[in-house]
Parts: C-alpha cells; structure tokens; sequence
C-alpha cells in the first residue's frame, strides 16, 4: 500500500515531505489538490487538515498532518533505511531538532512572506507589498550569515551528514533563488553555496524537481 | 553546582517554555539571566551560545542547545523517567501524534498569538502605542485556530492525548501573557478551550515558573 499524499507538487510543504519520502525510497502517490479552486478549504479536505493547509498524509488508516510531524515521522519509522536523517545518540538528534526549529522559526516565515510579496500575489495579478519584502530580505540576510558562520565549521547544519534539518530547506531556498530572484543570497556566501549544491543535487530532490516539472 | 544551565529571562516567552519543562521534570538548573536592556544577548558571550541573538540558551554538561523546542523535547527524552512523563509512549503512529500538535503550535498558534501579545501586552508596558489592525487581523487568526483546538478538545482531554504532553505545555507562555490582555476574550469564548487554559495555567510547575524573581 503506498503513501497518499495531499497536495501540489509544486507547493512547498508538500514538496518537504516527498523529499523525504523519495530520501527514504517509500512508495507515494500523489493527491493533487487544486489550491487555486480552493480544494484545500472544501468540507472533505478539512477533515483531513482542520486548518485548510497542504500536505496531508493518509498511510493505510494512519493519517496525519503538519510536513514536520510527517517527516520525523517516516525519518523514525524507516530510521535503518537510506540515509539516517535523524543522528544517532540523543545529542546529535537535538542538534538536529534545533536547526528544524530554526528552519520552522528564523527562517520559514521570512522566506514565505518574500515569496508571497514578490512572486505569489502578483502571479495573481496582484499587488504585492515591496516594503514587506525588503524588510524580509534584510532579515533574512542576517539569518544566513548565522548560516554562513555555521557552515564554514560543519558540512551540514547539525553535523558531518545530510538530516532533515537541511532536508527541511531545499523547498524554501528553492522558492528563492528560482522563482523570487533572491539567489544572491545564498551565491554571495560561500559556505551556504556550497551547501546548496550539494543538497540540491542529492538525487532524491532531482527526483522531486522532475516529478514537479522544473 | 547543577550541570543544567538556562540563560535567559524570566519574561521572555522562550525561556519560560524551558523553565515549565525543567519544574514539570523537576531537574535542578542554574539560572543565568540575560539583561536584554542591556543588549546583552547581542554580546559575543551570548552568540557563541546563540548566534541568533535570541533567548534562551541551554547547556547541560557538554551539550550546547538554542532554540525552547528543541531544547525542552531533548529534556522530555533525556529524562524520561523523571517529573512529568511529557511525551506520548509507545509506536512512532503515537509520537507522530504529539510531534502533530506541537507542529500546530509552532506553525499556528505562535505567530498570532505572539503578535496579539506583543500589541496588547508588550508594547503599553514598554510605553509604545499598540496597532488595532494588527490586533484585529491576528485575533481573526487566532480565533479560526482555536476553533480547530474547541472540537480537538471535545474529542480529547488535552491536545495530543488524554494526558498533558508537551503539546500542550508549549502553548502556556503565551497564553499566559494573553490572559492578562481583552484578548483572553478568545480563550473565554470556547467552554473546551477555557477549561483547558484553566486547567494547565494551573498546573504547579507553572505557577514556580511565574514565581521567579523578575531582574
């Protein structure tokens, strides 16, 4: 029985969990979910995800949702297989858990409000807030310096090797330097560059990039 | 002296989720408060333990962590066996699900909550004017939220489970600072919500966090 998977290929919070899935080799199928006819607000999705959000997942009768939750999840249950995602001794998982964080709370919110200022609101024809943007930007600057610092003494973000507190970025940096013209952010700094290459060009996430029709 | 030290300040939303952690474990600690007037968490002390600039910070021997969640879910684990049991036992199909509410959390309830407190509660007291629309857009959002909490609680007794994980002990700072604004309206409005909030604001480990002497 294979994994469903409710939502876009092209949305970024979907595309957190596939990563996963394709890191993990686990069977999907994919939902789709038509954003723009509002499918993600209609009575039958809300009972899958009451805040009307994509992804959510339905693995025979386990069902859940939130892309984080998804990926510890099947970065646990499929922990010997593939690449360990998680650390090994407890310490190296909350150092894992802290970059998580700093992705869902440094990062997220900065990248998702310059994305939609810049990318979305216009595709929908309208007027996006340059203001917003630019303060976005600033602040995201400073975030990854941090980034940059951190990485010129550590490969990956929590350590020697690739976890889902990198795994978690690939969406939203790829939002940025592809579609918000925002890829100077991450060229400019050296370490980050470098490790943006790499992730990138893991093959689960060229995978991902095909599947999604980039 | 004890190998558990937390850096920050007994008024800031982050810290205090740690604290309730560590009185729920009942784990001693040393407290090293961080004097943000001063802008000494923006010290090179304070970001070669945060590089963020942000509190708190965590040390526990060795181990150096930042971020409240990250730091109170390695407390959950490392001391499983003491305090409170804060997590949900048993298969990852279990775990998923508290990892589920704290996502919730982290994803829904702390943006506007944290703006609505920051308006109505941060603001006045630092003597700054609070912006109504930014009030009013945020309670709008809180309230759809906690309309997904009301019928969540009528299915179970706190948010992940039948028991207090958590899940529900990361939302107590800032409903905290919400009862002590208008906006606590929102939690009063929803009979499962506001027996809740009463419920794990009155939990003991809570009240010892409330109780720390503010720097």
């Amino acid at each position: 029985m294979v994994v469903k998977v409710y939502g876009p290929v092209t949305a970024a919070c979907p595309q957190r969990v596939l990563t996963c899935l394709l890191e993990k080799d686990v069977d999907f199928e994919i939902v789709h979910i038509n954003l723009d006819a509002c499918d993600h607000k209609k009575p039958d999705f809300l009972l899958r995800q009451p805040f009307g959000q994509v992804p959510a997942i339905e693995d025979a009768d386990f069902k859940l949702f939130e892309s984080r939750a998804i990926i510890r999840y099947y970065a646990a249950k499929y922990e010997k297989r593939g690449p360990n995602l998680l650390g090994n001794s407890l310490e190296e998982r909350a150092v894992v858990d802290q970059w998580l964080e700093v992705e869902a709370h440094n990062f997220n919110e900065l990248v998702y409000n310059l994305v939609l200022q810049l990318v979305i609101l216009p595709r929908m024809g309208k007027q996006g807030d340059s203001a917003l943007a630019l303060s976005c930007q600033q602040k995201l600057d400073k975030v990854f310096d941090v980034y940059e610092q951190r990485l010129s003494g550590s490969a990956y973000l929590a350590g020697d090797s690739f976890t889902l507190a990198d795994l978690s970025h690939l969406p939203g940096i790829r939002y940025l330097v592809e579609d918000a013209g925002m890829g100077h952010l991450v060229s400019q700094r050296k370490h980050v560059n470098a490790w943006w290459e790499t992730i990138s060009n893991r093959p689960a996430w060229k995978k991902l990039m095909k599947l999604a029709g980039y | 002296m004890a190998a558990i030290k937390v850096h920050g300040s007994p008024m800031s939303t982050a810290t205090r989720r740690v604290l309730a952690c560590l009185y729920e474990k009942e784990l001693d600690f040393q407290f090293v408060p961080i004097n943000m007037a001063a802008g000494e968490h923006k010290s090179e002390n304070f970001l070669a333990l945060n590089p963020f600039g942000q509190l708190p910070a965590f040390e526990d021997g060795d181990l150096k962590l930042f971020e409240s969640r990250a730091v109170t879910h390695y407390l959950a684990h490392e001391y499983a066996d003491k305090g409170t049991q804060l997590l949900i036992a048993g298969s990852n199909k279990e775990a998923a699900i508290l990892d589920l509410w704290t996502e919730v959390e982290g994803q829904r309830f702390n943006a506007p909550s944290s703006a609505i407190g920051w308006e109505l509660f941060y603001k006045p007291f630092f003597g700054m004017a609070t912006d109504a629309a930014v009030v009013e857009e945020n309670e709008g959002l809180l309230g759809k939220v906690l309309d997904v909490y009301e019928t969540r609680l009528t299915q179970s007794k706190y948010l992940a489970s039948d028991n207090f994980t958590l899940a529900d002990l990361y939302h107590l700072p800032n409903i905290e600072c919400l009862l002590a604004t208008p906006a606590k309206k929102l939690f009063e409005s929803r009979p499962h919500v506001s027996a809740w909030v009463k419920e794990i604001t009155a939990r003991p480990a809570w009240s010892k966090v409330l109780a720390m002497p503010k720097h």
